[in-house]
């Protein structure tokens, strides 16, 4: 049985939570709080194997919560739960040590998978989401470094370019129009110095944005 | 109008008769003007001629005179050399005395002079060859006389003196006697010459007179008879006893000439002759002078006799010219005045005309002046005029009101010299731009009075003279106290709307988002839970759980979407770098008109900031995704030096901001941006996009 612990503010969505743990078989809920400090309190008390953790919370919010876990039981793996659906916060709590992020919305459909994934010691993440990821990695890795100066989504526009997506492509999978496409990749020509595709893909390559 | 014309044109017709006759008689003077200077040019050349003439002549009489001063020179050194001389001064025995006695007479006979004598070396006269007349030289004593005391010295000398005895004029040669082996002379020789020679051989030309004078300016030679022995200018009684004393010139008195020198060439005598002068001094006698003198009259007449010889037909033939001249211009006057008297009926037309133009003109001047008085006086306004050393020219009374100043006390004068100097400085700074920029400014003063502070809007506008240069700079200044105090209140007013709004947003978003929201994904787990339970029982139950999680899940965007648009919980959760990110992404997505967001690292500000940053940044997307057409939009935030920089520029078509009315939305902005003491510029042109830009000190933070 994985041990699970929930901590949500609202009481009703816990319930909700709180069966779909139930009623997976091989797992069971240990502890349920209803704010940041109650989470941490009972994480000690109760040494859960996997926390599940709202972000929006009075008092200590989740971010803050995920932090303290990892200072008191690092291995201890977090999924964040929200009711936003921004790839602002999966970012924030990601880099803030969670090994996965779902929605409230699609907890029914994604609680169950993340818990065992997360508790095999996998990170659970959407494909978006892992991209994201690992793009903020790759620029952090490389310290002082032209990446710096690419936004978030000027960066996922290099990587689908280096990986040979048309401009088509990319501005379906993001939902922009194809002459947005086209001005940040003359953004990222200009800002990386380079000519054309081919350069952008050694580029890109060279700076582990994408394997070879 | 026929009656009054007829004596006008009469007189009139006098008028230019006179002029003519004026006019033949101004052509008369000035042709003998011309005759006179052509004239005087040529006397002017004359007299120069006779200058230089008389130069000549006195150089010619100087040479003369000095020959015959010379004359004796040679023969009494020759005298007193004869043995016989000093012999009868060493040893004055009846014998010696007779032989050199005898030496004299021969010398004074072949000499032709008028007396020769010795004297012993105490001035005695021992030997003469007049001792036989009645002015007798024989024991007479001249050692008053300098030509003894220098021949006494060893020196011969020349001496021009009127006898002691005879009372003529002579010129005395002495030279002193030696004896063979002595170094002091024993006495002196002496010759008298008579001067009388001199005079009569000297050739005169008419109307000139020639004098030789002595360095007292005694007259002693003389072509005219009533000088000699006159005084040439002049002088003082001191200066005549001095010649007393010498008793060169006998007794006196020393009359004076009347001479009088009228410039360095020109002198006058007594009865206002005037004489051309020359004075030349002789060359071997230190203050002896020839003065030359001419009547330039007689120069004069050299001249003009010819002249008018010549010239008197000529101006006889002229005369006639001249009168057959005017004769032909008086006919021609008539005609003349004929023509003038319409053209004057017309001129006198034109002037009434011009009169009551001008009255008209000055009526309008004044009603202008009344009415501009009166706007000066009445006006709420503070109105003053400076010149372009800032001085004033005029102050309206609202002013003198104001600061307690005259109008009349305040001319010529600078601000320094009756404000404060703060106050003086912040009107001068602004007067002194527009001086110097040449064009009107607006600036607010803040003026002190009765312990309240009073804001003045100025309107300050340069003024120019006639010629489009610059001539002072004036100033109108309205008091817009109870103004601002308004505007101030409705900004603090708005301010708290706006800060109320915000809140209340912030408060109904969190409600929707976290309550409603919650419920709802509550409610959805159990329409999955339901769906999942009887998926594969019953058909009809699970397409409406189905249905219904569908309607769940919608209803939750929708509830989503309004608490965003409300207010997005990225601002209050993540920041403003956040929460720009993801509204730039959303508007993208929405309109399809690509907005990129750039930022640099931004330091903590306060949710105040965010908010106003946030919403500036929304509205401004907001009007473009309406009205500007654009297909890109930038939006960057960064931070320098501790001032926030948020711009939206777009591609779009633009709009003219000095035209259009600034819209609400603009409005709005403006009022966030000032909630926070931020600045908002808006830039704008049609057809070339729109660029706002929010500029904040970070460290002046407002609260929410």
């Amino acid at each position: 049985m994985i041990k699970v612990l929930l901590a949500d503010d609202h009481s009703i969505v816990r319930a909700g939570l709180c069966r779909i743990v139930e009623e997976s078989g091989n797992m069971e809920v240990v502890a349920e709080a209803s704010d940041g400090n109650d989470a941490v309190k009972k994480i000690l008390e109760t040494s859960p194997d996997v926390a599940v953790i709202d972000i929006s919370m009075p008092g200590m919010d989740g971010l803050e919560v995920v932090s303290q876990i990892k200072k008191h039981k690092p291995g201890l793996p977090v999924i964040m739960l929200t009711m936003h659906q921004e790839e602002q916060y999966v970012v924030k709590a990601i880099e803030a040590g969670a090994m996965g992020y779902i929605t409230k919305k699609s907890a029914p459909e994604q609680l169950v998978d993340a818990i065992s994934k997360v508790y095999s010691g996998k990170l659970y993440l959407t494909d978006e989401i892992s991209e994201l990821l690992a793009l903020r990695l790759a620029r952090g890795a490389n310290g002082k470094s032209p990446l710096d100066s690419l936004s978030t989504r000027e960066l996922q526009v290099l990587k689908r370019l280096a990986q040979g997506h048309t401009n088509r492509e990319i501005a379906e999978s993001y939902h922009i129009s194809i002459k947005t496409v086209d001005t940040y990749r003359f953004r990222l020509l200009k800002k990386l110095n380079l000519r054309n595709n081919a350069d952008l893909s050694r580029f890109a390559i060279q700076n582990n944005i994408v394997q070879p | 109008m026929h009656k009054t014309v007829q004596p006008e044109s009469l007189r009139k017709n006098m008028k230019l008769r006179l002029i003519i006759l004026g006019l033949s008689m101004l052509a008369l003077i000035s042709a003998s003007a011309g005759g006179y200077l052509y004239y005087s040019s040529v006397k002017k050349t004359v007299i120069k001629d006779a200058e230089k003439q008389a130069y000549t002549r006195t150089e010619m009489i100087k040479k003369h005179i000095s020959a015959l001063f010379s004359e004796y020179k040679k023969p009494i050194k020759i005298l007193a050399g004869i043995q016989e001389i000093p012999g009868a001064l060493l040893e004055p025995t009846p014998g010696n005395l007779e032989k050199a006695s005898l030496i004299a007479d021969h010398f004074n006979t072949s000499l032709d002079a008028d007396v020769c004598y010795i004297t012993d070396k105490n001035g005695n006269t021992i030997i003469s060859s007049n001792r036989n007349d009645p002015d007798s030289f024989l024991g007479e004593n001249f050692r008053f006389r300098p030509y003894f005391q220098n021949a006494i010295q060893g020196i011969p000398d020349t001496y021009l003196a009127i006898g002691k005895t005879s009372g003529k004029r002579g010129i005395y040669y002495s030279h002193p006697v030696h004896a063979k082996h002595m170094k002091e002379p024993l006495g002196a020789a002496v010759i008298k010459a008579s001067v009388q020679d001199i005079e009569d051989n000297l050739i005169l030309e008419p109307g000139e007179i020639i004098l030789l004078t002595s360095p007292q300016d005694i007259i002693f030679v003389s072509t005219r008879k009533e000088w000699l022995y006159g005084l040439l200018w002049k002088e003082s009684e001191n200066k005549i006893s001095e010649i007393a004393q010498t008793r060169q010139f006998g007794t006196g008195p020393w009359h004076w000439t009347g001479l009088k020198k009228n410039s360095s060439r020109y002198a006058a005598d007594k009865q206002k002759n005037k004489y051309l002068i020359h004075i030349s001094e002789m060359d071997d006698y230190r203050g002896w002078h020839i003065v030359h003198l001419q009547d330039p009259g007689i120069i004069a007449k050299r001249l003009s006799d010819p002249f008018i010889r010549i010239t008197g037909t000529i101006i006889i033939v002229l005369g006639f010219l001249f009168v057959f001249l005017v004769l032909l211009l008086y006919m021609n006057a008539g005609k003349e005045i004929a023509r003038r008297e319409k053209a004057e009926d017309a001129l006198r037309l034109a002037k009434e005309e011009l009169g009551l133009y001008t009255k008209d003109l000055e009526r309008q001047v004044a009603e202008r002046t009344r009415e501009i008085t009166g706007i000066l006086k009445y006006t709420p306004d503070v109105i003053y005029i400076k010149d372009v050393n800032e001085r004033y020219l005029l102050v309206n009374s609202r002013y003198e009101e104001l600061f307690g100043v005259k109008n009349e006390e305040i001319r010529g004068k600078t601000a320094r010299e009756f404000m404060a100097e703060d106050i003086a400085k912040e009107f001068q700074i602004s007067d002194h731009k527009v001086l110097m920029e040449k064009r009107s400014c607006q600036v607010e003063h803040n003026v002190s009075q009765d312990g309240e502070v009073y804001t003045y809007l100025s309107v300050k506008f340069p003024i120019y003279d006639e010629e489009g240069n610059i001539s002072g700079v004036g100033g109108i200044s309205t008091d817009i106290t109870v103004f601002k105090k308004n505007q101030e209140q409705l900004r603090r007013l708005s301010g708290s709307v706006i800060t109320g709004q915000e809140k209340e947003r912030t408060a109904i978003a969190r409600e929707l988002h976290d309550e409603l929201g919650q419920l709802l994904t509550a409610l959805r787990m159990d329409a999955v839970w339901i769906l999942n339970r009887i998926k594969d029982k019953d058909k009809k139950a699970c397409e409406h759980a189905s249905a219904m999680r569908d309607l769940i899940d919608k209803t939750i965007d929708d509830v989503r979407s309004i608490a965003i648009r409300l207010r997005p919980g990225v601002l209050d959760d993540l920041g403003l770098t956040d929460a720009l990110e993801w509204l730039t992404a959303d508007f993208e997505r929405r309109t399809g008109i690509t907005c990129i967001f750039e930022h640099s690292i931004i330091p903590v500000i306060s949710n105040t900031i965010a908010t106003v940053a946030y919403r500036i940044a929304q509205e401004s997307l907001t009007n473009i995704a309406r009205h500007a057409n654009a297909t890109h939009v930038d939006v960057s935030l960064h931070e320098q030096n501790r001032i926030l920089r948020l711009t939206i520029s777009d591609d779009g078509q633009g709009f003219d901001i000095l035209s259009a009315k600034e819209s609400l939305g603009l409005a709005g902005m403006r009022e966030r941006a000032g909630i926070v003491g931020g600045i908002l510029d808006i830039e704008s042109l049609p057809r070339e996009g729109t660029r706002i830009s929010f500029e904040l000190k970070i460290d002046a933070q407002g609260d929410l």
